[in-house]
């Protein structure tokens, strides 16, 4: 981001290369729609883009981009005209189920992943989306509490709290559907 | 917090916590000496582990290539007018008027008249150059237009230097010296000027450089080439 900030346009290419899966795997889990998501990773980018300038290195870069993508996706979920997530959850769970790395041997292994991750998508889809937000954030993306919290504007103590609740439900989800 | 004993609700919330490596030394000593010796905190947090395992086993999605197109042509159109991609490396220079003729027309007018087919081509501007650097940028057209053309680059054998591709015209310009590349930039239309930078910018070709341009232009002659041999 400092090379992009210096005027190397190629390092924008570079940090497209990086981030641009991670983001949309982020965003999708967070809009359910992958259209809407895939837009917004465009949007994300421009945005970084345009701020390329004012970047400072205070804080990591993927706290940055995804603290942008939050306030995109959060500004997305309350549009009053946007399809409610639910509408279509059961087609978007048909047609494009979690995609477990089912490299394991053996149809039951591989059967028992699929379900497993069926099964965290859909809990995952109903839980509230700061809760969502916070969970993926710190589980997957690596982002400390003190990020989270920067990114979604609240307190640690908030984060700590939403980010148990979201795996606590998930976990029991598990537990009662696996 | 519902189901969960009294002697394990000082620890339960900080389980979480655990995982995510927040707790301090001495907390975290606590919460794991608890956990060792109760059985419903040990399988919880198992259980929880298990919700990350699954999360962190999400594949990270493919990105579409067009997304990458349409975002290089969305960054040429938001650079300031005369000022592209830093060059690496200079081996023509372009006449200062053509040079911002050529960039406002990559800015503002970015269409890919020539693989298109007659029909839908555009009706070429025929500005004076002077004019085309003053005029506001119009709005991008149809970056899935560039991405177009980038695919169909592709039919040829080799677009940055070397041979022509077969089929290719026999008086296919050179690009071997610096006075056949100027003249070519110097000749060329705006319309095929535009586009020429317009692909740079979308492919992300790295130089930048007019070099670069004079292949594109090449490249665009042999894709014309190509149009004219099937359409006869």
């Amino acid at each position: 981001m400092l090379a992009l900030r210096a005027g190397d346009e190629s390092a924008f290419d570079a940090l497209f290369r990086r981030w641009s899966g991670p983001l949309l795997r982020y965003l999708e889990r967070m809009l359910r729609d992958a259209a809407s998501a895939e837009e917004l990773v465009q949007e994300a980018f421009l945005r970084l883009y345009r701020a390329r300038e004012r970047y400072e290195p205070e804080a990591r870069f993927s706290t940055w981009l995804f603290t942008i993508a939050n306030r995109l996706a959060l500004n997305e979920l309350r549009r009053p005209h946007r399809r409610s997530p639910h509408e279509s959850s059961d087609d978007d769970a048909a047609g494009a189920p979690l995609a477990l790395a089912a490299e394991q041997a053996g149809v039951d292994e591989v059967v028992h992943a699929r379900r497993l991750g069926d099964a965290v998508e859909r809990a995952l889809a109903a839980l509230p989306e700061r809760q969502r937000a916070a969970l993926w954030l710190t589980a997957v993306e690596g982002l400390s509490y003190a990020e989270v919290a920067a990114s979604l504007e609240t307190t640690e103590k908030s984060v700590k709290a939403l980010v148990h609740r979201a795996r606590s439900a998930l976990a029991e989800t598990i537990d009662t559907e696996v | 917090m519902n189901g969960v004993p009294e002697r394990c609700l000082p620890f339960d919330e900080d389980l979480s916590a655990l995982l995510d490596g927040e707790l301090d030394a001495g907390r975290e000593a606590a919460v794991r000496a608890h956990a060792d010796a109760c059985a419903r905190c040990r399988a919880r947090l198992a259980a929880l582990r298990s919700v990350d395992a699954a999360l962190r086993a999400v594949e990270i999605p493919r990105v579409r290539p067009e997304l990458a197109v349409q975002l290089a042509a969305e960054r040429a159109r938001l650079r300031p007018p005369g000022r592209r991609a830093p060059r690496a490396r200079r081996r023509f220079a372009l006449p200062a008027g053509l040079a911002a003729a050529a960039a406002a027309l990559a800015l503002g007018l970015l269409v890919i008249p020539k693989l298109l087919g007659p029909d839908e081509r555009p009706a070429p501007a025929p500005l004076a150059p002077s004019a085309l650097a003053q005029r506001e940028a119009p709005a991008l057209v149809a970056p899935a237009r560039i991405a177009e053309a980038l695919r169909r680059s592709g039919e040829l054998p080799k677009l940055h230097g070397g041979a022509s591709a077969p089929g290719s015209p026999a008086n296919a310009p050179a690009t071997g010296g610096d006075d056949a590349g100027l003249a070519q930039l110097e000749s060329a239309s705006d319309d095929d000027l535009a586009l020429a930078l317009a692909l740079q910018d979308a492919a992300g070709v790295d130089s930048a450089d007019d070099l670069a341009l004079v292949e594109q232009l090449d490249a665009l002659e042999q894709l014309d080439a190509l149009d004219a041999g099937g359409r006869g």
